[in-house]
């Protein structure tokens, strides 16, 4: 007998297991335009209204969820009492205050100073076959490619305390369609879930590991 | 990459500053607490019957065939559905410490106990004996199935490079259903080291005229299509060095996505025991290292234990 070596699409081979630890609960953005219900493993609702949803863990309190009929990506940051939500219909991200959080933010829990981003670049490994080098060249923007001298783009990165940061940004697909990107990010341990969120081919959750690319080379 | 290996290269990063976590701990992803409230039963061939109580995130409720206690835990998910948790035993290195690592599934009824001890031969006080049982999960005492989980050599002939942190890569090679290899490594010392790095890479230079290179016992077990569990003791480190070997090694490894989530178990310098959550990304090598040309297994067991070569 010999071990199967199947394996993933590109982008979703290291994703980790996915988390069900918000099953039973319910959330609610603090200015009452949204509640979050995680009814089952499977199925939530948003306003009242049934969909599907999947989940990654970045850390304790914090959650990646993705509503792939909604073609939503929606962070749930119980740590710090927010929330951040992009849909495919508005690429823009938003952000708001949660209740009935858990709260577990401290005074020194002080946000990444996310400007020392600039002149750097990240190597995202994403499976076993497929790496991303994710370029900061000035503030606010970024490159992704292989390649250092790649054209740069917009990006909208955020702290949100301790060593973790929000990313959203657009990503061209090869097959001309865009698509949105929501991925947030242990800068320490160098860390990531995220959620690519399509048009056509639904949303996709996905871990990437990394490591700042050294000045040296 | 695995082959360079450099004691004491910091993990660059311009960002944070905190240190990393390092180690085989840096890209390990947080525990779970899905378990919270929930309740399981089990029968392992050979073990008996264990009864678990998740009263929270943090304490499990262990009922065996003749005593219960309540003990802290920690749980991780391997895939999806398969969670792994670790409930630790005993207090000090004095008397036997076992861990409790419990493989099961959300869904199927199969299950896996690996039973773990330090302190167990008092003349290998800090070198881990481990057994894995087999059993089910049961309702009402009564055995959900009569399928076990088991040893398996799907995985011989193959090998992995785990990326353990930016800087550090490691080749796990699996020769045989018995043992495990690293992949040679060219050591080298950063510029800026400290005297620890230095130390161990000094240590790892002289340790290596003994015993050339790594090759300890192993088992593997299938748990199910892609899922598989392995665990590595290091006895042939112990017998040169039982200050700096002697720990067990238990990876859960998704071989499909190629990552493994599981943990290290041993005694601290401090003579503590201490289990740890670690875990990696990986890609299977089709490129032999130099050392699989050498017959496996290489060390003898049954001779002296001051004499491993």
């Amino acid at each position: 007998m010999t071990v199967k070596k199947a394996r993933f699409g590109a982008m979703d081979g290291y994703r980790e297991p996915l988390c069900y630890e918000l099953t039973g609960r319910a959330v609610r953005a603090s200015d009452n335009t949204a509640t979050w219900a995680f009814q089952t493993d499977e199925m939530m609702t948003v306003n009242g209204e049934a969909t599907p949803w999947q989940c990654l863990k970045l850390a304790n309190e914090m959650h990646l969820v993705s509503l792939p009929e909604r073609r939503v990506a929606l962070f749930l940051d119980g740590a710090h009492g927010r929330f951040y939500r992009l849909s495919y219909e508005e690429p823009r991200m938003e952000t708001g205050g949660l209740t009935d959080s858990r709260g577990v933010g401290t005074a020194e829990d002080a946000p990444l100073r996310l400007e020392r981003l600039v002149g750097h670049a990240l190597r995202w490994r994403l499976s076993c076959d497929f790496e991303v080098i994710q370029a900061f060249p000035a503030a606010g923007t970024h490159s992704l490619s292989g390649s250092l001298q790649a054209p740069a783009s917009p990006l909208d990165c955020r702290p949100l305390g301790g060593d973790h940061c929000v990313m959203a940004f657009q990503a061209p697909l090869s097959q001309g369609e865009n698509s949105l990107v929501l991925m947030f990010c242990d800068l320490c341990a160098l860390r990531a879930v995220g959620c690519r969120v399509t048009a056509a081919h639904g949303n996709h959750l996905f871990s990437a590991y990394g490591g700042f690319l050294r000045e040296d080379g | 990459m695995y082959k360079d290996r450099v004691f004491g290269l910091k993990i660059f990063n311009p960002v944070s500053d905190k240190d990393a976590p390092g180690g085989l701990h840096q890209y390990a992803y947080p525990a779970t607490e899905e378990l919270t409230g929930r309740h399981a039963d089990f029968f392992f061939d050979g073990y008996g019957e264990i009864s678990l109580q998740w009263t929270d995130a943090r304490n499990v409720l262990l009922r065996g065939e003749n005593k219960q206690s309540t003990y802290p835990y920690t749980a991780v998910k391997a895939d999806d559905d398969t969670y792994l948790v670790l409930i630790s035993i005993g207090e000090t290195a004095q008397a036997p410490h076992t861990l409790l690592s419990l493989v099961f599934d959300r869904v199927e009824p199969m299950a896996t106990l690996v039973v773990s001890t330090l302190g167990k031969d008092q003349s290998m006080p800090k070198l881990v004996h481990s057994t894995p049982y087999f059993g089910t999960k049961t309702i009402n005492g009564h055995p959900l199935t009569d399928q076990r989980q088991g040893y398996t050599d799907a995985l011989v002939g193959t090998r992995i490079e785990w990326f353990y942190t930016p800087n550090d890569a490691v080749l796990h090679i699996f020769p045989s259903t018995t043992r495990q290899r690293l992949g040679r490594n060219n050591y080298h010392l950063a510029p800026d080291a400290t005297r620890a790095d230095r130390d161990n890479y000094l240590r790892r230079i002289e340790d290596a005229k003994r015993y050339p290179f790594y090759e300890e016992l192993a088992f593997y077990v299938r748990l199910k299509d892609n899922l598989y569990l392995y665990s590595v003791i290091e006895y042939n480190g112990y017998r040169l060095n039982p200050s700096a070997y002697g720990s067990e090694l238990m990876v859960l490894l998704d071989a499909k996505r190629v990552r493994y989530i599981g943990r290290t178990y041993g005694m601290t310098p401090e003579d503590a025991s201490r289990f740890d959550i670690v875990g990696a990304p990986g890609r299977f090598s089709d490129t032999a290292d130099e050392i699989e040309s050498i017959p496996c297994p290489y060390y003898r067991f049954d001779d002296d234990p001051q004499d491993i070569i």
